[in-house]
């Protein structure tokens, strides 16, 4: 029978009434929250246990008894101490770690309209660099402390419960209990051969004891372009193309008649975009009891992009269970299935047909505003002027549509013996399927833009592994100061990927039927490829405490991986990391403002092993096939043309951190200092070889870069206690970080970045950060002839309004050795702030990210042929009758790399700003409902940057070309209503 | 640990070792491969085009005029440096296949097929190898003479590699593999017909005629053009129009010709045909490497070549297509054109089934007419001479009279003239007039920027001065 209690939550600090406590009937959703002066009224049934618990505080158990009326402290949540973070193979109290280790909440991450929970991460911990893209389904670009490597792939290593994978965007964000990420070397190491680039750990979900919850969350909004360039209208742009002509030939024939060039003035950004439009539907049923406890979710996120025609969805499942055999025993499994579908936007496989549809927006920008989208018969517009193809047209030709089913999963069992000892043996499996076809059919809008004959191009990627991690781990404490941990493990994995390829020509238009038995069956083509890799490694972890002073780790993985020569497949990976708890110390307790004080040094070795798989073999080229015979027959061309290095292994990076962490004001803030500095040296690279050893593109892989970041991170917290229904709590932290390509042995500066149209913009060269630009220095403009002809060192062809560039070496000739460093597109400073309060029923919360440092390439605007739109602000150019000194006279000559192009890559965000309302207590409650919360949101709504492009977030295909704007898809603005309900 | 469960084999990727065991086509497809290289992009398209024609007074850059096509401006009014990026292409286009034709003639004497087969793909090899070389020595003048597979970790290898043989070393290596070829390869006849394409006999002689003639080796010149006019494997195609159409490829004309596919899947002469098509309004192209006024001005009247040669616009092809008189350029190559209504073709406009015919009977007539007449036989040098105009007569009475001068000098200027109109766009105009000593008088002619004592030769390319950290030596004058 229930008897009514009431009672009062008071700070145990202060003795003030805390307001907002929930108090909650254990093992039940029955419950209430204490009001402004902490006072509470509750009916429980007998017998009942009451859970007080409220951010910041921690939390306490009351059995009710016999109790009518019952009175709680709250301590201050002396979380600091108590707070714990994955590590790999193993979780370890915060206070424990001597690496450099950051944790994310799921909850902030869910916060976010985002897809995979990267994205989510900007701003939110120091070291981390996100580069997201706009494009609906794909993944962002993940920095930890730096680019360490050239080629190899710089992206980190994900963990997802112990499984091992490069690519998260099958995880449903809600499903996330936390992220945490490894940053250094004493944390990472115990990753090796795959660990350099820092490694993310993803921790889902599991099912609580007690009764089933169910949780709802969901939201819908538009997404929007974050910024559009201002183009040039019709009467601008047919003056400037018609002056551009008249200074190659004053009487050439104009190619635009001014008189009727502007009747048509087509604004093509908006010709191919739209409002796009986002959802997201998560349910989640989570429960259990001694016995078992069960989590299964399910989620559907759909977004249609701006640009027409891409579209993406996902469709997410999870069951997640435990199984307690006997109290030592437990079984468990975590089982997640995703299928993706999306519409001109990519699947991650490279090898699978691709989709070109990006390349609408350089199309969109550089087309004519003279030109009509469709002229008056419904034919599309173009000019043949230029050689761009009307934007519309191709995304209207374009079909491109990839899906993808991924399972992922791991069945573990976890056995205590002798209290001590505690057995895992964890079997990780992923299956991943991905298809996609593009088919071009025929058409004609102009002579560069047609297809005289329609193909259909589909692939299959077919990926699975095993991994299979036993670890064993010992955890004992000595005379009361000595903790020892010690772990040990082995670990085997297989991976196996096939990819098929398969194309035919004259296949019928319609979508239903895009198979390849509709087409040519004389005109098949196929091909298939596939790798195998095989890894063992063995791994080992000593953690020591003395006292909650002085801490030791000691890491080491020994990682043998069929990816290398048989002379080069092991290596050993070891780290050692030590901290020191000022705080703790009986002589500085209590006599110093901090709360807690932990300083702590580290150093290891860890790898990257991202080259693919046999790169140490000479193998055969074949498909050099060539035609012999009156009917152009095939006959098999093969040998060898590329060359090896037999002895190729893995980059080493070589770190030390060094790290000061402290809680002050009653642990209200908290904060963290790092200095940190990694070397990776064995940085693969692919070598430039005279072209008379014949190599097919005249370099090898081979290990000889040297790379260094090093810089200091920052982060701050601060986070009061509710005082009269409010609280409220600020983040900030930030990272600043200096690469440095240090060495290449005997290898050339690798130029890149190249546009299209002969220019290249990036140069990854000793002493300067990966993919520099490099480029020609621009020095006013030539105001007169007179100044062109008393000017030695000048480009071919310089006419008067043209740029002077800085003969650098004053050798009287404008070539590459004037050309100068300019800076990367690497930031030298980021930062996030993040903050938030609650005011009775509202919630507010806001993150922030800014850039600086960095710089990007305009490079859509300097990639020209000839008679293409421009920007409105080259309204402003050099004429002889407006001597600019900055923006350079019409022309139609190829724009040369310089630094006119080059631009701040600087930029503040406002990533997401949340308001929610929950509905009060009593109300829902008697709906059967535990919790009711509106919401509305708003991603990058305000975007403050420097670079007059679209988006100053362009990672590029890799390192050596990131920062530059070509066919990128703009990052957009979201906003969004939101529900959020538990039963 | 086990070691076998890290071993993995490579996955669907031959080791030479198990390709030369196991497969009964390892010989032929190796050849195979050397061939294939000569319709890379970087071998006998853009650059070479560019190098060849556009540097000569037969072809001017073309295109729009902002439209550089890189440098071949550069090449069209000789401002070009080590750096313009055509030097490196052809160059690198050549020591790749250069690199194949080792890797074949160091693989094929091992491998255990019938010697029949075997002397043939080693005479192709070494033809292959031959031209390789001769476009090289005529480009650059003494290249680095790499004639074994070089291996990037051998420093003698990386040494050698750096060092330039002398241009007439480089001609005796020449010479060498087409002596060679000429005693292991069978006359084209003698070919079953799906090889036919494959290197013949006969245009080994009419190659080693040629360098011969680069050399002024006017005995051997004539001997060999002798022999292969006699050897009756050749004859001239009635209508000059039609040798460039599909319907002439490896015809009666036809010594040596690399060889485009035209439908699925494409292997033709990367971007040949696109790279020259017309530009502009109902174009097919980007319209580089467009026929000269003064090419143009250098036919006689009634000369069938000219129609044969260049595509004037305004008017109708053969085929029926309609060139737009809003074509950006008065002219292009008629030689690069593939009807797309008369001729296979799949719509690739990149690879097409163009053949680009680099050694044809006519040339053999020409040398052997130059060859006579440098050696005093005027009368065997007019009969040959004849023979080439006759048919460029087409059949009309009173235009392209005999020649009938018998002065060496005059003849000799005759000669000239008619490989010029005979020849163009064969890729071979700039070498022909560096090789006759004449090229600064001609170019000053017409107002070109050429150096005498520079410009016979193409700069080194740069960016291989530097990866031999400054040992290759740069050509006089860059």
């Amino acid at each position: 029978q229930d008897q009514q209690v009431t009672g009062r939550v008071v700070s145990k600090t202060d003795g003030q009434g805390l307001p907002g406590v929930s108090v909650l009937v254990k093992g039940t959703t029955t419950g209430t929250a204490t009001d402004v002066n902490g006072n509470f009224g509750l009916n429980v049934p007998s017998g009942a246990v009451l859970q007080f618990s409220m951010i910041g505080m921690t939390s306490q158990e009351v059995p009710v008894g016999n109790q009518t009326v019952i009175n709680v402290q709250l301590a201050d949540d002396a979380r600091a101490l108590e707070e714990v973070v994955v590590v790999g193979y193993g979780t370890q109290r915060k206070i424990d770690v001597t690496g450099s280790v950051a944790q994310v909440k799921g909850e902030e991450l869910a916060r976010q309209p985002v897809l995979s929970a990267t994205q989510a991460l900007q701003s939110k911990v120091s070291g981390v660099q996100i580069i997201n893209s706009g494009a609906p389904g794909q993944a962002p670009v993940v920095r930890i402390r730096g680019t360490g490597t050239l080629l190899g792939g710089a992206d980190p290593l994900y963990v997802v419960d112990g499984i091992i994978t490069e690519d998260i965007r099958n995880i449903n964000t809600a499903d996330i209990t936390s992220v945490d990420v490894l940053k250094d070397a004493s944390a990472t190491a115990i990753y090796g051969v795959r660990a350099a680039n820092g490694v993310v750990l993803i921790t889902t979900r599991r099912g609580k004891t007690g009764a089933p919850s169910v949780t709802y969350d969901g939201y819908v909004g538009i997404r929007t372009p974050a910024y559009r360039v201002r183009m040039a209208d019709s009467e601008l742009f047919a003056a400037y193309s018609n002056e551009a002509v008249r200074y190659d030939n004053p009487t050439a024939p104009l190619p635009f008649d001014p008189a009727t060039a502007t009747a048509t003035n087509t604004d093509w950004f908006k010709a191919i975009t739209r409002t796009g439009f986002q959802q997201n539907h998560a349910l989640s049923v989570s429960g259990g009891t001694d016995r078992s406890t069960y989590l299964f979710s399910a989620g559907y996120f759909t977004e249609k992009g701006i640009l027409k025609g891409s579209d993406y969805n996902r469709l997410t499942l999870r069951l997640n269970n435990e199984y307690t055999l006997t109290p030592a025993f437990k079984l468990g499994h975590n089982l997640s299935l995703a299928n993706d579908n999306s519409n001109l936007t990519g699947t991650s496989d490279p090898a699978l047909p691709s989709t070109a549809a990006f390349s609408a927006f350089t199309n969109a920008y550089k087309q004519a505003p003279t030109v009509p989208v469709r002229n008056a018969d419904g034919s599309y517009g173009f000019t043949s002027r230029n050689n761009v193809a009307n934007p519309v047209a191709q995304l209207d030709y374009t079909n491109y549509r990839s899906r993808g089913l991924r399972l992922q999963g791991s069945f573990y069992g976890n056995l205590t013996v002798f209290k001590k000892v505690t057995l895992l043996s964890n079997f990780g499996i992923e299956s991943n399927g991905s298809r996609a076809y593009t088919y071009n059919p025929v058409y004609q809008v102009s002579a560069n833009q047609r297809n005289l004959i329609s193909a259909l191009n589909t692939g299959r990627s077919n990926s699975a592994r095993w991994l299979w991690t036993n670890t064993a781990e010992y955890n004992s404490t000595f005379a009361e100061k000595h903790t020892v941990k010690i772990l040990a493990g082995y670990v085997a994995e297989r991976f196996q990927d096939n990819i098929l390829s398969a194309a035919r020509q004259d296949v019928p238009p319609q979508s239903n039927y895009f198979y390849l038995n509709t087409g040519n069956a004389s005109t098949a083509t196929n091909s298939e490829s596939g790798s195998i890799q095989t890894r063992q490694s063995y791994i080992g972890r000593v953690n020591y405490n003395y006292s909650d002073r002085y801490l030791l780790t000691a890491t080491a993985r020994y990682d043998g991986s069929s990816k290398f020569p048989t002379n080069n497949r092991w290596g050993f990976f070891p780290s050692v990391g030590v901290g020191w708890v000022l705080s703790e110390e009986p002589f500085l307790r209590g006599k110093t403002p901090f709360d807690q004080l932990k300083a702590r040094v580290s150093w290891g070795k860890t790898g990257n092993d991202r080259i693919s798989p046999s790169a140490f073999l000479y193998t055969i080229a074949s498909g050099l096939d060539y035609a012999f015979g009156a009917n152009q027959t095939l006959q098999q061309g093969r040998t060898i043309t590329n060359l090896i290095d037999p002895n190729l292994r893995w980059e080493v990076t070589t770190g030390t951190d060094i790290g000061l962490e402290f809680a002050l004001a009653r642990n209200r803030l908290t904060g963290e200092f790092t200095y940190y500095n990694k070397r990776t040296t064995d940085a693969l690279f692919t070598r430039p070889i005279d072209a008379i050893f014949g190599d097919v593109d005249g370099s090898y892989l081979t290990n000889a870069a040297s790379v260094r970041n090093r810089g200091f991170e920052f982060a701050l917290n601060w986070r009061n206690n509710a005082t009269n229904g409010f609280s409220y709590n600020v983040g900030v932290n930030a990272t600043i970080n200096r690469n440095q390509l240090e060495d290449v042995q005997g290898g050339l500066p690798i130029n890149e970045g190249g546009l299209g149209n002969g220019q290249f913009t990036t140069r990854t060269a000793v002493g300067q950060p990966i993919g520099s630009f490099w480029v020609w220095q621009t020095d006013g403009i030539f105001q007169t002839q007179e100044e062109v002809n008393n000017t030695r060192a000048k480009v071919q062809g310089t006419k008067p309004g043209d740029f002077r560039y800085v003969d650098q070496n004053g050798d009287g000739v404008i070539d590459d050795n004037d050309r100068v460093f300019v800076g990367s597109y690497q930031p030298k400073l980021y930062f996030g702030v993040n903050g938030g309060f609650t005011y009775r029923n509202f919630d507010f919360s806001t993150d922030w990210y800014a850039n600086f440092g960095n710089k990007v390439y305009n490079g859509k605007k300097a990639q020209r042929f000839g008679n293409e739109n421009i920007e409105a602000s080259r309204a402003d150019r050099w004429t002889p009758a407006n001597p600019s000194t900055t923006e350079p006279r019409a022309s139609n000559a190829v724009p040369i790399a310089s630094t006119y192009y080059v631009e701040s890559g600087s930029f503040f965000r406002v990533n997401n700003v949340t308001l929610g309302y929950t509905l009060p207590r009593e109300l829902v409650s008697s709906l059967k409902v535990s919790r009711v919360r509106f919401y509305v949101t708003a991603q990058n709504a305000l975007t403050i940057k420097a670079f007059s492009g679209y988006t100053p977030e362009l990672p590029g295909s890799n390192p050596l070309n990131a920062g530059i704007e070509l066919s990128t898809y703009p990052v957009t603005s979201a906003y969004l209503a939101g529900l959020n309900i538990g039963f | 640990c086990s070691q076998s469960f890290l071993d993995v084999p490579p996955q669907g990727q031959q080791t030479p070792t198990d390709f030369f065991s196991s497969n009964a086509d390892a010989a032929t497809s190796l050849v195979n491969a050397v061939y294939a290289k000569m319709v890379d992009w970087n071998f006998h398209s853009f650059s070479w085009n560019g190098i060849t024609s556009i540097a000569s007074d037969d072809a001017d850059k073309g295109s729009s005029p902002g439209d550089t096509g890189t440098d071949k401006d550069q090449l069209d009014n000789f401002s070009f440096t080590p750096s313009s990026i055509s030097f490196n292409e052809v160059w690198g286009g050549h020591y790749e296949a250069i690199a194949r034709a080792n890797q074949a003639l160091d693989n094929l004497p091992a491998l255990s097929i019938n010697d029949t087969l075997k002397n043939r793909l080693i005479g192709e090899a070494s033809f292959l190898r031959a031209y390789f070389y001769f476009n090289l020595v005529r480009a650059f003048g003494g290249v680095p003479l790499i004639t074994k597979v070089a291996d990037p970790t051998s420093q003698s290898d990386i040494q050698n590699g750096r060092v330039r043989s002398t241009a007439a070393q480089v001609y005796a290596q020449i010479e060498t593999d087409l002596n060679t070829a000429i005693a292991n390869l069978p006359e084209k006849s003698q070919y079953n017909a799906a090889d036919l394409g494959r290197v013949s006999k006969g245009a080994a002689k009419t190659l080693l005629a040629k360098v011969s003639m680069y050399q002024k080796k006017w005995d051997v010149v004539l001997r060999l053009t002798d022999e292969v006019i006699a050897s009756g494997q050749y004859s001239l195609l009635p209508n000059y129009g039609e040798l460039w159409r599909e319907s002439s490829e490896n015809g009666v004309e036809s010594i040596f010709e690399i060889q485009g596919r035209g439908v699925t899947p494409n292997k033709g002469v990367q971007g040949y045909f696109e790279s020259q098509g017309a530009r502009g309004e109902n174009g097919w192209g980007w319209g580089f490497n467009t026929p000269s006024e003064d090419l143009a001005k250098a036919y006689e009247t009634g000369d069938t070549r000219r129609t044969g040669t260049i595509i004037e616009r305004g008017t109708t092809l053969w085929d029926g297509r309609v060139v737009s008189p809003n074509a950006e350029n008065p002219r292009y190559n008629y030689k690069a054109y593939v009807s797309f209504t008369r001729e296979t073709n799949n719509g690739n406009t990149w690879e097409t089934g163009k053949n680009v015919r680099v050694l044809r009977y006519a040339e053999v007539l020409l040398m052997n007419a130059e060859a006579a007449n440098e050696l005093g036989q005027s009368a065997k040098a007019l009969t040959a001479l004849n023979r080439v105009r006759a048919r460029a007569r087409g059949g009309a009475t009173g235009v392209l009279p005999d020649l009938t001068s018998t002065v060496q000098t005059n003849l000799r200027q005759a000669i000239w003239r008619e490989r010029r109109v005979e020849l163009a766009f064969e890729h071979d105009r700039y070498f022909d007039l560096v090789r006759q000593g004449r090229a600064a008088e001609v170019y000053r002619a017409l107002g070109k920027n050429f150096v005498a004592g520079k410009h016979e030769l193409f700069p080194i390319p740069q960016p291989q001065i530097q990866l031999s950290g400054g040992q290759l030596t740069q050509n006089p004058g860059y």
